[in-house]
């Protein structure tokens, strides 16, 4: 009779470790959360696009995010002095890619890291910046 | 003999139920700590790097970009009469490594990373405009703002003062002022000045021009 049945007390036990689990699982996963790094590369992006948004061309007369916006040609003019500005905007372990409507640059965005992103609007339309920890 | 078996048994069953529930409690409790500790870290230092880097900050010229001299000024009192949370914690802030203030060793708190330029200006620039022979002042790119002096001389009177043809100052009877005219930073400006015959005043015009310098702005609080 008693041959091959489990003991009632460990079966009790085991759902009691199931529960208990399930409650502490609960407080691992739930905090996990808050300590994502989106908030932080949010505000990356946004301050790129801020300065960008702020810093006249060389030569021209309007912002860089605006000359890379405008048309083909001032987007591949200000293309490489806008890379280089971004890159020392930007803290050393933190990649970034820019989408204007004439075309966008910067390192192929990952397909799985957290992302931060800004958009900043234009005349000529908008301009988004990615920044990811590389 | 069967009772003892259910006892052995019961006692590995309390044995396994309370080692399980000692590991439940510690890991909520150290959740606990990250969820009340470090966040009040991190609040704390996000309030204190966006309200340096806001557009009305006393040490910003415009969002994200610092001045240089006033960024030589900031000290502890100063950052916690802008971001209230930081208010008896640990801080320190550095551009680009180089420490601007600190408070305490922050070293357990939360650092945020903010891009901003730091704006040099340079010393003062002047140029005089040559009323009676009616030529400009050319004020390159990245200005924003230049203080013009009209001092109206015995004969005439100076009436008008056009930046790219825009006018900026005038008076019909004459200008006699100082005034701090604010001008495009996008580009280059000519300065012009329009006059009665034989005029003969002096039109001064003062400006600093300003140097932008990529920084990473690091803010770290602890609590």
């Amino acid at each position: 009779m008693s041959r091959g049945q489990l003991s009632l007390s460990l079966v009790e036990a085991a759902v009691g470790v199931v529960l208990v689990l399930g409650v502490t699982a609960g407080f691992a996963i739930g905090t996990a959360a808050p300590t994502s790094a989106t908030p932080r590369l949010d505000a990356l992006a946004h301050d790129t696009t801020t300065v960008l948004g702020s810093d006249p061309v060389d030569d021209g007369q309007r912002a860089r995010l605006v000359a890379l916006a405008r048309s083909e040609s001032s987007f591949t003019r200000v293309q490489v002095s806008a890379r280089e500005r971004i890159r020392a905007l930007l803290p050393a372990d933190v990649l970034f890619r820019v989408q204007t409507p004439v075309g966008s640059f910067g390192a192929p965005r990952p397909p799985t890291a957290t992302v931060g992103s800004a958009t900043a609007s234009t005349r000529y339309g908008p301009v988004t910046v990615w920044v990811w920890y590389g | 003999m069967r009772g003892q078996t259910n006892l052995f048994a019961l006692v590995v069953a309390l044995l396994l139920l309370t080692g399980v529930t000692v590991i439940g409690v510690s890991v909520a409790d150290a959740a606990l700590t990250d969820a009340t500790g470090d966040p009040r870290d991190r609040h704390a230092a996000t309030a204190v790097a966006d309200r340096l880097v806001a557009a009305d900050a006393p040490v910003t010229v415009r969002a994200n970009a610092l001045d240089s001299e006033a960024v030589d000024a900031l000290d502890a009192s100063l950052v916690e009469t802008l971001a209230p949370p930081a208010a008896d914690a640990d801080f320190r802030i550095t551009l680009d490594g180089a420490p601007v203030v600190e408070r305490g060793s922050p070293d357990n708190g939360v650092t945020v990373r903010r891009s901003v330029v730091v704006v040099n200006r340079s010393a003062r620039s002047r140029a005089a405009v040559d009323v009676a022979r009616g030529s400009t002042v050319r004020v390159p790119q990245g200005v924003g703002r230049v203080t013009v002096s009209v001092d109206p001389g015995s004969n005439g009177t100076i009436t008008t003062v056009r930046a790219n043809d825009r006018v900026v100052l005038h008076d019909d009877t004459g200008l006699d002022t100082n005034a701090t005219v604010h001008l495009s930073r996008y580009a280059s400006t000519s300065l012009r000045v329009e006059a009665t015959e034989n005029a003969t005043g002096r039109v001064t015009v003062t400006y600093r021009r300003q140097t932008n310098e990529p920084r990473v702005l690091r803010v770290t609080v602890d609590v």
